[in-house]
């Protein structure tokens, strides 16, 4: 069972399958190139401001482990939502980072890291653990596993991990390594053991980045908590540890309490209680359940909704799997901006006005349109179009069109 | 001991068109202990063969304070190696044991003693302590003060 979940504005509210042990993941499929996840154990909030649609870009999915289904649900975001900040800075600051990933260094650009006002640790990966920039290029050029995150110096960096061994460089900066060390350590004062990979593994301020042939990155953060940290990918500024007065030199820590818990942020404007006061003749009266951890987990049809549906058809869809909280007033909201809205539970774009939202949704944008709107179980015919000199096009001359009568857009094809 | 202006000069001008060899490294490594010696104001040890790779070197020490009633020792990585800004940076990690058990500050287990050799604009460095610091990666865990009992 296939649950699909698509929003061009909005991830909000996301309460669904409340029990279940779920991993959420974002693809960033065009400017990033970014694949992130996190796992849940028994929440899923996710939330977003407004988007705009040069914004529309990413897709969320979430997977059910226990299950062992995937594409349980799915979500678009923007880099903004995602990473915090301007726009444009956190992109070319979070492509910089991921770029970094992949780039394979020579020895001789390596360098030490600088101290810095409160971190006078120099870099020392040479002078102080005898290990040679052509060891360290090797495994930075191909790691096992790379981690990036801050540690408890609140200083944001990555990590390359192999065979037993780390190079950790300044966040985003192979070429400024701090230090490294594990098997490949060669000082004498100390006992050569390997790198414990598992303290970083389940260290919560640390996201793992997997880096896939096909080019793209696979972020995977420890936990819910450590996505709505938003620092990953970082947007500019970065690497601004708290600052110590003067020459006081830095103080010493209980190494308990140097460890931040995982900033869990709460939007404010999350909508908790539905408002379903009016619904439009659904078939079935629709019974919103109130966000609860005790909602059962129940199938869903939704991922064979047709691409037109009615309010209270929704709100009813909803109450079968447990979800609360739409926002229809936001969704109307935008499908009068935009001509069409995209439907955060049901994958489906539900278009309005297509005129306006062919113009919204850019060239080159493909729409699947199903073309029996009534039953919802299944989907129907399907007819492609694809957004072409500001309209709707079909090769077989479909076109779409919004029937007031019916309230709803239908696929027509004129004769 | 006094300053070597010939081998200050080779230290600080350390760079990829200037590399250093084997030699001069022992000499400065040598150099460098002494002056550490005279700031901590207690004898130094080298406890290990120089280490020269690419411009930077490493060389590890040890000294002692034996009273009546308790021994504390300590065991040192002195190390140079250019930093980002091609400027060569050189450190000293020092870390403490009072009767063969590891020192350490507060309730942090893994921290040590930095000493930084720092020219700050004029013609030679002088070693400055920037005291105790916290053992950010949990590289130090597994320093060993037997080693260094010769």
């Amino acid at each position: 069972m296939s649950i699909k979940i698509n929003s061009f504005r909005s991830i909000e509210a996301l309460n669904f399958l409340p029990k279940s042990n779920q991993k959420i993941i974002i693809r960033n499929q065009d400017k990033l190139n970014l694949r992130q996840e996190f796992s849940t154990a028994n929440d899923l909030h996710v939330f977003a401001g407004n988007l705009k649609k040069s914004q529309l870009f990413g897709k969320l999915e979430s997977l059910n482990r226990a299950n062992n289904k995937t594409n349980v649900a799915s979500a678009i975001s923007s880099p903004k939502v995602i990473l915090g900040g301007d726009e444009e800075e956190v992109i070319k600051e979070a492509k910089r980072v991921i770029d970094n990933y992949k780039r394979k260094i020579k020895p001789k650009e390596i360098k030490g890291s600088q101290p810095t006002e409160s971190i006078k640790s120099p870099g020392h990966a040479n002078s102080g653990h005898r290990v040679k920039p052509e060891v360290q290029a090797e495994i930075m050029n191909n790691p096992e596993r790379i981690f990036s995150g801050k540690n408890k110096n609140g200083r944001y960096v990555d990590i390359y991990y192999k065979n037993g061994s780390v190079v950790i460089t300044e966040q985003g900066n192979k070429g400024s390594v701090i230090t490294a060390y594990g098997l490949i350590d060669k000082k004498k004062n100390i006992k050569i053991k390997p790198f414990k990979i598992a303290d970083i593994e389940n260290n919560p301020n640390y996201v793992e980045i997997k880096l896939e042939k096909s080019g793209s990155a696979n972020v995977v953060y420890p936990n819910k908590g450590r996505f709505d940290a938003k620092d990953f990918p970082p947007g500019p500024p970065k690497n601004n540890p708290p600052k110590i007065n003067g020459n006081e030199p830095p103080q010493i820590k209980p190494t308990g309490a140097t460890q931040p818990k995982p900033n869990v942020s709460v939007a404010e404007d999350l909508p908790i209680a539905p408002k379903t006061t009016v619904i439009n003749e659904p078939p079935i009266t629709p019974k919103v359940p109130i966000i609860n951890e005790e909602l059962p987990v129940r199938p869903s049809p939704l991922g064979k909704l047709a691409g037109n549906i009615s309010r209270g058809l929704i709100i009813m869809q909803l109450a079968q799997i447990g979800v609360a909280a739409l926002n229809f007033s936001k969704l109307e909201a935008d499908a009068e901006k935009f001509g069409f809205y995209v439907d955060p539970f049901l994958d489906k774009y539900i278009i309005k006005d297509p005129n306006k939202a062919a113009k919204n949704l850019g060239e080159g944008f493909e729409l699947t349109f199903y073309t029996d709107p009534k039953d919802y179980y299944s989907q129907g015919q399907s007819v492609k179009f694809t957004v072409k000199d500001g309209k709707f096009s079909n090769p077989d001359g479909y076109q779409l069109i919004f029937n007031k009568e019916k309230g709803y857009t239908e696929a027509v094809l004129l004769a | 001991m006094e300053v070597n202006q010939e081998l200050e000069n080779k230290l600080w001008g350390i760079s990829d068109e200037n590399p250093l060899d084997k030699e001069t490294c022992d000499k400065i490594i040598d150099y460098l202990l002494a002056r550490l010696s005279d700031y901590l104001q207690t004898p130094l040890k080298l406890s290990d063969e120089n280490w020269l790779e690419n411009n930077s070197f490493s060389s590890e020490f040890r000294g002692e304070l034996q009273t009546k009633a308790f021994h504390i020792s300590f065991t040192g990585t002195m190390g140079m190696q250019i930093l980002v800004g091609n400027k060569p940076h050189i450190s000293t990690w020092v870390f403490l044991f009072g009767d063969h058990f590891r020192l350490v500050a507060g309730q942090s287990d893994r921290s040590y003693i930095q000493l930084d050799y720092n020219k700050d604009g004029g013609n030679y460095g002088k070693w400055e302590s920037f005291g105790w610091q916290i053992d950010e990666f949990d590289e130090y865990e597994d320093i060993e003060e037997k080693d260094f009992l010769s």
